[in-house]
């Protein structure tokens, strides 16, 4: 056994187990332990939120603008005015990386975890018995209830009507993915049209293939996809940095969206104080700013 | 708004079409399935089954020839001119062993994987599938005469003796159903754990034997269906039993999956004798001749031992990993690794180990 086996899967499919035998169902347990995942990593979760809105409030600020065009044919001044800004501000444009980082091993192994936990063939079996702590009773872990509601969740879900099997999970998983990236997506791509592009296709290709693991591999995998992405989203709803907006278009978000277009198109050929002016009018709503837009009506109710 | 509301939609709609036609299949871990007639071995592995001709290891067939979408490890079983399979599309086939294309049936009766090899007699196939069914159709046509359900997957070959059914269920149990209508023919049989190894009967003492993964290998009385004996010899805790028991000149063996090979009396269960810890395996043992066993642990080393322990001949495979059974034909030992650089290794029964051929199949 490697070391990640050792330090990260062996611990976490232990757990799952033991969680597993506590709730008797391993569809719950899997619940349980991907929200338990959630709630630990939550630390991480806000400093990553708060290196964020800083980054993109920094990105939305008039001066940075201005030394960003300034500078823009100059790479090194560019590179040094930018951290002479962060030092100023107390911003690490780093910082909202690493607590991504931090959390990589955690989602590898819980997805890890619940793949060995998942064992359907006899070889898959004789793995998972050989990870099972001392401690544990192998013959009260295995065989593992894999039933949990229609599902056989050791096997790739399928929810038969008249005799077609649709996969009720895979369309789930395609779905809280895509609302999840369309509402979480970073606030400000600078007007880019390029960046906005490849972010959207982005958005579209990452749940579809999510969708697409999840009707391959067992309906577990599934499920935790499914639990992982509402979990994500709720967490980032609480934090302030979900938009609904997006999710809830308007004629006014069509024009916004056409605007950003029409100003890329337009900013190489004017002069900065124009382009400036644009970009005011024209840039999408930070999550910080659509958040606050929001809480009013909220209080409103 | 609308137009919003309208992609969403589309979304769903494009993301159950491309899911639904472009998976490649279900993918699990598993290990290739064997099985030869007098002529030919057949093998189960990944996406085909291949037929292959004992004396120079050259593929006659596969099955499907082109790239129809398929994934079995189930071993095939003969039964006259076909053979029958599962696969981990839930499907059953009854194929002509000449030409495969020759369908006789195909049943989409199950909702599960079928990993296991079937049971045939009296005209009735026996399948185990992870949809916690046992099924029984019908030999000639495929059509379903019964299913039993329990609470788990079936993953083990059911054996038939009689009019009855016996079977080996995760539920810690051993089931003894009826051939013909697929009910209990008696209380199924408690077990100390999830029993993954399929049931093994000597017709010599009229016992079934069967080991579980709760430290346990015991003989049933295949009438009364009650335990005969208990191993209760000098290996204090077994570890997890996986495969069926060999029988050689009057010696029961078994092994379990720490490498630990015991011979008992298959009448009393007395031990002859005990090697301990041979390399971690899933695979079982396999007898040789009247003389000699085979022992292929998982890290590829194969060993050659005779009734009495002694060592005959020890090599490996390099890279391999076994978990499945040789397979000793008239003439050869066949070992199927995974991770080798071969599918398939045929060794003769006189062996140096030297493979008389080797199988891989060409894209």
């Amino acid at each position: 056994m490697n070391i990640w086996e050792l330090i990260i899967v062996q611990p976490m499919t232990n757990i799952l187990l033991v969680i597993t035998m506590l709730v008797k169902n391993f569809g719950v347990a899997i619940i349980l332990f991907t929200l338990l995942i959630k709630l630990l990593t939550i630390p991480l979760t806000a400093k990553q939120v708060k290196s964020r809105r800083e980054m993109a409030d920094l990105q939305n600020d008039p001066q940075y603008k201005k030394i960003m065009e300034k500078y823009k044919d100059d790479r090194e001044k560019l590179a040094l005015e930018q951290q002479r800004i962060y030092k100023e501000k107390g911003i690490s444009p780093f910082s909202s990386c690493l607590p991504l980082i931090l959390q990589m091993p955690i989602i590898f192994g819980l997805y890890q975890a619940i793949m060995r936990a998942m064992a359907s063939t006899p070889v898959e079996l004789l793995k998972l018995e050989r990870i099972i702590y001392p401690f544990l009773d192998v013959n009260k872990i295995i065989p593992i209830q894999n039933r949990f509601l229609w599902m056989d969740l050791g096997q790739p879900e399928r929810l038969y009507v008249f005799g077609i099997g649709i996969p009720v999970l895979a369309i789930l998983v395609v779905l809280t993915s895509w609302l999840q990236t369309k509402a979480m997506e970073t606030p400000d791509a600078g007007g880019d049209a390029s960046v906005a592009a490849t972010t959207n296709s982005m958005n579209l290709m990452m749940p579809l293939f999510m969708g697409y693991l999840a009707y391959q591999y067992s309906a577990g995998l599934a499920l935790y996809f499914v639990i992982s992405n509402l979990s994500t989203m709720l967490i980032y709803a609480l934090m302030g940095e979900m938009n609904w907006k997006k999710l809830i278009p308007s004629k006014k978000d069509e024009v916004v969206s056409k605007k950003v277009i029409e100003t890329t198109l337009i900013s190489e050929d004017n002069d900065e104080e124009v382009q400036e002016k644009q970009i005011k009018s024209s840039a999408r709503p930070s999550a910080r700013s659509a958040a606050k837009k929001m809480r009013p009506k909220k209080m409103k109710k | 708004m609308k137009t919003k509301y309208l992609k969403i939609l589309l979304l769903a709609i494009i993301s159950l079409f491309l899911l639904v036609g472009c998976a490649g299949g279900p993918l699990a871990q598993s290990t290739p399935g064997l099985n030869a007639n007098d002529t030919h071995v057949f093998l189960s592995a990944v996406n085909k089954v291949y037929k292959i001709d004992l004396e120079n290891g050259m593929e006659v067939w596969r099955y499907p020839a082109d790239n129809t979408r398929m994934v079995t490890y189930a071993p095939v079983m003969f039964q006259d001119e076909e053979f029958i399979f599962g696969d981990m599309f839930n499907k059953l086939h009854k194929l002509n062993i000449d030409n495969p294309l020759q369908k006789s049936w195909e049943s989409t009766d199950a909702k599960g994987w079928y990993q296991a090899k079937v049971a045939e007699s009296d005209g009735i196939v026996i399948a185990p599938n992870t949809d916690r069914n046992i099924y029984a159709f019908n030999s000639n046509d495929g059509s379903l005469l019964w299913k039993h359900e329990d609470n788990f997957a079936f993953i083990s070959e059911p054996l038939i003796i009689g009019q009855t059914v016996i079977i080996s269920s995760q539920n810690h149990k051993i089931l003894f159903l009826d051939l013909k209508t697929g009910n209990e023919k008696d209380k199924p049989l408690d077990m100390q754990g999830a029993v993954m190894a399929a049931p093994y009967y000597l017709e010599e003492t009229g016992y079934i034997y069967v080991g579980s993964l709760g430290n346990e290998f015991i003989a049933i009385d295949a009438k009364s269906h009650k335990i005969e004996w208990r191993y209760d010899g000098s290996i204090e805790k077994l570890s997890g039993i996986w495969a069926k028991p060999i029988y050689l000149q009057g010696q029961l063996i078994f092994n379990d999956d720490n490498g630990n090979i015991v011979s008992v009396d298959p009448y009393s269960g007395k031990e002859n004798w005990v090697m301990l810890e041979q390399g971690k395996m899933l695979a079982g043992l396999a007898a040789v001749n009247e003389n000699s066993f085979i022992v292929a642990a998982e890290d590829g080393s194969i060993k050659l031992f005779d009734i009495d322990r002694k060592p005959l001949l020890q090599f490996n495979i390099e890279k391999a990993t076994i978990y499945t059974t040789p397979l000793v034909t008239e003439k050869l030992i066949l070992i199927a690794p995974v991770g080798a650089e071969y599918t398939l290794y045929a060794y003769p029964i006189e062996t140096t180990g030297m493979p008389q051929w080797t199988f891989k199949p060409t894209k």
